[in-house]
C-alpha cells in the first residue's frame, strides 16, 4: 500500500516537472511576446541577471581551477623539492626549496636562538661584571704600590724635616716651632691613615 | 591491552613532563647563581672602587702636607 502511494507520488512529481518544462520550452521556441511593458522590462531584468550568474560561474569556476593549480604546484615543490618542474608555459626554476623542510628548520634555529640568547645574557653579563672586576683589581693594585711610595717617601720626608727642625729649634721662635711640629705631626697622621687604607686595600685585592 | 597502551601513554607523558620541570628547574638554579654571582662582583667592584679613590684622595692630601714641611 504504501508502494503504491509513494510510486503515485513519485509520478505526480514528475508529471509537474515534465509540464513546467514543456511550458518553458514551448514558450522559448515560439518566442512568445509578452503582452504588456512591464512584462517586457521584466524579461529583460531577468535576462540580465542570468547572464551576471553566468558571468559569475564561470569566474567561479575559473578561480577554482586557479586555486587549484597552485595548489598542485605548491605539492609538487613540497614533493620534489630541488627538481625543475615545468607545465609547459610555466616553468619552476632548480633549487626550489623543500617548503615545509625549511620552516621546520628555520623554526628550530630560532627557538635555539632565542633560548641561547636568554641563556648568554646572564652568562655575558656576568663575564663583563668579571672583566670589570679584574680592571677595578688591577687599578686598586697600581694605587696601593703608588701609595706605599708614597707612605715611603713621607717618611723620609718626615725624618728630614725632624732633623731640621730640631736643628733649627735654638734660631725659631716657640710659635714657628710648634706650627711647624704639628704639621709634621699630621702629617704623619697621615701616613699612619694612609698605612692603614693600603693595608686593608691589600687583604680586599686578594 | 588497550587500557595497557593508553596507561603506558599517560606514564610516558607525566615522565616527559617530569623531565622538563626538572630541566626548567636546573636553568632557573643556574640562572639564580649567576644573578647572586653578577651582584656580588658588582658590590665588589663599588667596594675596590670606592676603596682607590679613598687612596687616591689620602695621597693627593699627604703631598699636599708634605709640600708645606
Amino acid at each position: 500500500m504504501k508502494n503504491k502511494i509513494f510510486t503515485i507520488l513519485l509520478m505526480g512529481v514528475f508529471a509537474l516537472f515534465s509540464t513546467s518544462s514543456f511550458a518553458q520550452t514551448e514558450e522559448s521556441q515560439t518566442g512568445a511576446v509578452p503582452k504588456s511593458g512591464n512584462e517586457v522590462v521584466k524579461k529583460v531584468k531577468k535576462d540580465k541577471v542570468e547572464k551576471k550568474d553566468e558571468v559569475r560561474t564561470i569566474i567561479k569556476s575559473n578561480k577554482k581551477e586557479i586555486n587549484q593549480d597552485v595548489d598542485k604546484k605548491v605539492k609538487d615543490i613540497k614533493k620534489d623539492g630541488e627538481n625543475t618542474l615545468s607545465d609547459g608555459t610555466n616553468t619552476v626554476v632548480k633549487g626550489a626549496p623543500k617548503i615545509d623542510e625549511e620552516k621546520t628548520k628555520l623554526d628550530k634555529k630560532i627557538k635555539e636562538k632565542k633560548e641561547n640568547s636568554a641563556n648568554d645574557f646572564g652568562q655575558e653579563t656576568a663575564k663583563l661584571a668579571r672583566l670589570k672586576e679584574m680592571e677595578k683589581k688591577k687599578q686598586l693594585k697600581v694605587a696601593v704600590k703608588n701609595g706605599n711610595e708614597k707612605v715611603v717617601q713621607a717618611k723620609d720626608r718626615i725624618k728630614v724635616a725632624k732633623e731640621k727642625l730640631s736643628l733649627e729649634k735654638k734660631n725659631m721662635t716657640e710659635e714657628a716651632y710648634n706650627e711647624k711640629a704639628s704639621k709634621i705631626e699630621k702629617a704623619e697622621l697621615y701616613i699612619k691613615k694612609l698605612e692603614d687604607k693600603l693595608s686593608s686595600a691589600g687583604k680586599v685585592k686578594q | 591491552m588497550k587500557k595497557s597502551i593508553f596507561i603506558g601513554i599517560l606514564v610516558a607523558l607525566v615522565a616527559l613532563s617530569c623531565v622538563d620541570d626538572s630541566k626548567k628547574k636546573a636553568e632557573e638554579q643556574k640562572k639564580l647563581e649567576l644573578q647572586k654571582e653578577i651582584e656580588a662582583i658588582d658590590s665588589t667592584v663599588v667596594e675596590l672602587e670606592k676603596i682607590n679613590e679613598d687612596i687616591l684622595k689620602s695621597t693627593e692630601e699627604l703631598d699636599e702636607l708634605l709640600k708645606d714641611l
